[in-house]
């Protein structure tokens, strides 16, 4: 399969480090920041990042790392 | 990777700031399209998000507030260029960092020591004079030395060296020699001689290799007498050989001391004065330019203080220190036992290196006292070769 199918980029790729870090790429945007709660887009997805105490330690272009307490990811659309 | 980082943003400078207004999330959303690197990104209190930010970027992100609708308070700059900013009027600090900085680049471009492992005491100093010739020691500038010259010029001047290099660890100069091994001294064994007797003695045991034996066991011989004869005589006519054996005999070593009952005693009077040279990576320099002894009679004793740090990191500068002791002389008695145990431990002293592997039947001492003082005399009955080549010429 090629890197640059359509298939593949639709996927954000999602990291995880124990449920202290979640690192997210393909990111176009920050659609709410709370500290409970951080919802992103990632091209026509929705992700919503559910925890405590959540900082946004590094955004760069197209990439957000998410620092906390993580209990849960939910995707929309 | 991280402390890259952070030193990354320190050097660059970083400024905090908050985000008031509804719209945080579309501030930072515009950052990320417009590539502005935001850190540290966290809500304090409802409407307020304080982020990190590079002071480079700072200028671009008032449109964006503009755009998003929300406000931007900086809280504070961090970074290099605050923290110089901060000092700015301090010169004395500056002045210390341009000196640390001359300093360090002084003290990396010279030659701190001289090391030649491998060679002995006498040898070091053999190679270190060559050196200091060349101008290559201590204080030497690193980038001007000349190391094939060097090489060369140790190779040229000193005998039985097979192998030398010199080269820089750091600023420790480390001279490898390797020293060729001399030829084992050939035996003359084509040269006719005899054997005599290299002292006075009584023969104890006869082992002739070559050569015509003329003594036996338990004869005594005095000094030059033949022991092994280097002609040999036979049915057909005579022939000569150079003569060889070990002939051990009984030999008496007698040694004397004399210790006065009257010594010279000198003591300190507590009085002394300090004459201080530095010396700065080879070059000394006087601390004590007009120094002068007032002492009729002192002793010396000097002490060099090395600054370093640790014992691996010794700077060549140090300080050498000459302390000048006066002194008073006098002269006491001592006993016969005092004067005796002098002379005996004046003996063994001597003796230790004398008779190294010797062996020694009998030891016999006597003590005289003598208006001059008291006189050891140690009489030793020894087993020693008193085997001597004697060449001797001959015609056909």
């Amino acid at each position: 399969m090629k890197q640059n199918s359509p298939l593949r980029t639709e996927i954000p790729p999602i990291e995880f480090m124990g449920n202290s870090q979640v690192l997210v790429g393909l990111c176009d945007g920050i659609l709410e920041y709370e500290p409970e709660t951080v919802k992103l887009r990632a091209g026509k997805r929705l992700i919503r990042i559910n925890g405590r105490c959540l900082d946004l330690c590094n955004l760069s272009e197209k990439t957000v790392m998410i620092r906390g307490v993580i209990s849960s990811v939910e995707f929309e659309g | 990777m991280t402390v890259m980082w952070k030193w990354l943003r320190w050097l660059f400078g970083y400024s905090v700031l908050e985000i008031r207004g509804a719209y945080g999330e579309k501030f930072i959303t515009l950052c990320m399209k417009e590539e502005i690197d935001l850190w540290e990104i966290r809500r304090i209190c409802p409407g307020i998000i304080r982020v990190k930010v590079f002071l480079f970027a700072v200028k671009q992100l008032e449109p964006l507030a503009r755009k998003s609708g929300v406000v931007l308070e900086f809280v504070e700059n961090q970074g290099l260029s605050v923290t110089l900013k901060r000092y700015r009027h301090r010169y004395g600090l500056f002045l210390g960092m341009g000196l640390y900085l001359v300093s360090l680049f002084f003290l990396s471009q010279v030659v701190w020591s001289v090391e030649i492992p491998g060679a002995n005491p006498i040898q070091a100093k053999q190679i270190q004079s060559v050196l200091l010739r060349e101008g290559f020691g201590v204080g030497s500038l690193i980038p001007s030395v000349d190391y094939k010259n060097l090489r060369y010029q140790l190779m040229l001047d000193l005998d039985n060296i097979s192998f030398v290099s010199v080269n820089m660890k750091g600023c420790r100069a480390v001279v490898e020699v390797r020293f060729s091994e001399e030829a084992p001294e050939s035996v003359d064994d084509g040269t006719p001689c005899n054997i005599v007797a290299s002292r006075d003695g009584q023969i104890v045991s006869v082992l002739v290799q070559t050569g015509a034996r003329y003594v036996q066991k338990g004869q005594t011989v005095q000094k030059g007498d033949l022991l092994i004869g280097g002609i040999m005589d036979t049915r057909l006519g005579y022939y000569v050989v150079h003569a060889k054996g070990q002939i051990l005999a009984r030999v008496t070593d007698i040694q004397t001391e004399t210790v006065p009952l009257i010594q010279r005693v000198t003591e300190r009077t507590g009085k002394y004065t300090v004459k201080r040279i530095w010396n700065f990576f080879g070059k000394e320099l006087d601390a004590s330019p007009w120094f002068f002894c007032p002492y009729e009679e002192f002793e010396t004793v000097t002490e060099v203080k090395y600054l370093s740090f640790g014992e691996d990191a010794k700077i060549p500068v140090f300080l050498t220190e000459t302390y000048y002791y006066e002194t008073v002389s006098h002269e006491v008695e001592i006993s016969a036992e005092e004067a005796k145990s002098i002379a005996v431990s004046r003996l063994d002293e001597a003796d230790r290196l004398r008779f190294y592997g010797t062996e020694i039947e009998s030891i016999r001492e006597t003590v005289t006292e003598t208006p001059e003082g008291v006189v050891l005399t140690r009489e030793r009955s020894i087993i020693v070769d008193i085997c001597e080549d004697k060449t001797f010429y001959f015609e056909d």
